[in-house]
């Protein structure tokens, strides 16, 4: 297994870790904020909004430690990509049903208003996100470092 | 047996990396949840968000301001329509017999008034009511935040409204 397919596949993991880090900061101080940017979405029932306003950035907290230290690297990619998907089908259905709202991806107050941009932003995460899986590499991950303890 | 579950122990499925790693963000969401004093309640209060209402919503202050000033015209929506208890000078206008309704009164409701429609508590039942008005040409519409219920909380006056007029 070659070198550069270690440090791609590391920097792949640390790349989207940072961004989904980056992202829960502003919703894990904010839970209000992001329950009504989430709720300007129309796409959540309200019986089910606060548990997926609190979870949310717990999730993306949680996979971004796990990113980036490698631990659970696989899971960890998978919940990656599969957020990263919610995410798109949110954004798209906002711009189908012209809505104008703030899409709450990394600040809560006065963010990023949803946008064809941010379409395209996810779709890269999401393929960086995938490509460890191509270049079939574990290397500096604590999953592998676990492995070689035992 | 020993073997496979040694390997399995070894080499987890990525399904199960990430049903451990669902497993850590319940965790830890449920732990933050109990731990922190800014947790938002379990259940969303529709009203709060107030997202598909088709109207504005009016506060209970502002409504008795607006109750006092005697300008506004107060619409009860309420689908069981009883004539006790409601606001004083209300007329009783539902959606179910919205046409009906209107026609009765026709003639002290005109599309420029200023309306504040009002149900027994949620809003949201009332804003069907709200598109039948603005359907009509009705501008200034607006929905009593917190219905009947809040009104008599703040001890806006109640009475019959059989035959009042504003």
């Amino acid at each position: 297994m070659s070198r550069w397919r270690d440090a791609l596949s590391l920097l792949c993991r640390l790349g989207v870790g940072a961004v989904f880090l980056y992202a829960c900061i502003d919703k894990l101080a904010h839970p209000a904020a992001f329950a009504q940017n989430i709720a300007n979405y129309r796409l959540v029932p309200m019986a089910l909004l606060h548990p997926f306003a609190w979870l949310m950035p717990v999730a993306e907290a949680v996979v971004a430690v796990a990113l980036i230290c490698g631990w659970q690297r696989r899971g960890a990619l998978i919940l990656a990509a599969a957020m990263l998907l919610v995410f798109m089908v949110a954004i798209a259905a906002a711009l189908i049903r012209n809505l104008d709202i703030s899409c709450g991806c990394f600040d809560t107050g006065n963010g990023h208003a949803v946008g064809r941009d941010l379409l395209i932003r996810d779709v890269v995460l999401l393929l960086v996100a995938l490509l460890p899986f191509a270049l079939r590499s574990d290397r500096w991950s604590l999953d592998a470092a676990r492995r070689h303890e035992r | 047996m020993t073997a496979t579950t040694r390997t399995r122990r070894v080499h987890p499925t990525p399904v199960t990396e990430a049903l451990r790693l669902v497993g850590a963000i319940l965790a830890v969401g449920i732990v933050t949840w109990l731990v922190r004093p800014d947790r938002l309640p379990l259940r969303a209060d529709a009203e709060f968000y107030a997202l598909d209402l088709p109207a504005p919503l009016v506060s209970v202050d502002e409504a008795r301001a607006a109750y006092d000033e005697g300008r506004h015209v107060f619409i009860d929506t309420r689908p069981e329509a009883t004539l006790a208890n409601a606001i004083p000078g209300a007329f009783v206008i539902r959606a179910a017999s919205f046409a009906a309704d209107l026609d009765a009164v026709r003639e002290f409701i005109f599309p420029e008034d200023p309306l504040i429609l009002y149900g027994e508590g949620s809003p949201v039942p009332v804003g069907d009511v709200a598109v039948l008005f603005q359907a009509r040409g009705h501008t200034d519409v607006r929905i009593l935040q917190g219905g009947l219920e809040a009104w008599r909380a703040a001890g806006g006056p109640v009475a019959n409204p059989g035959g009042a007029t504003p």
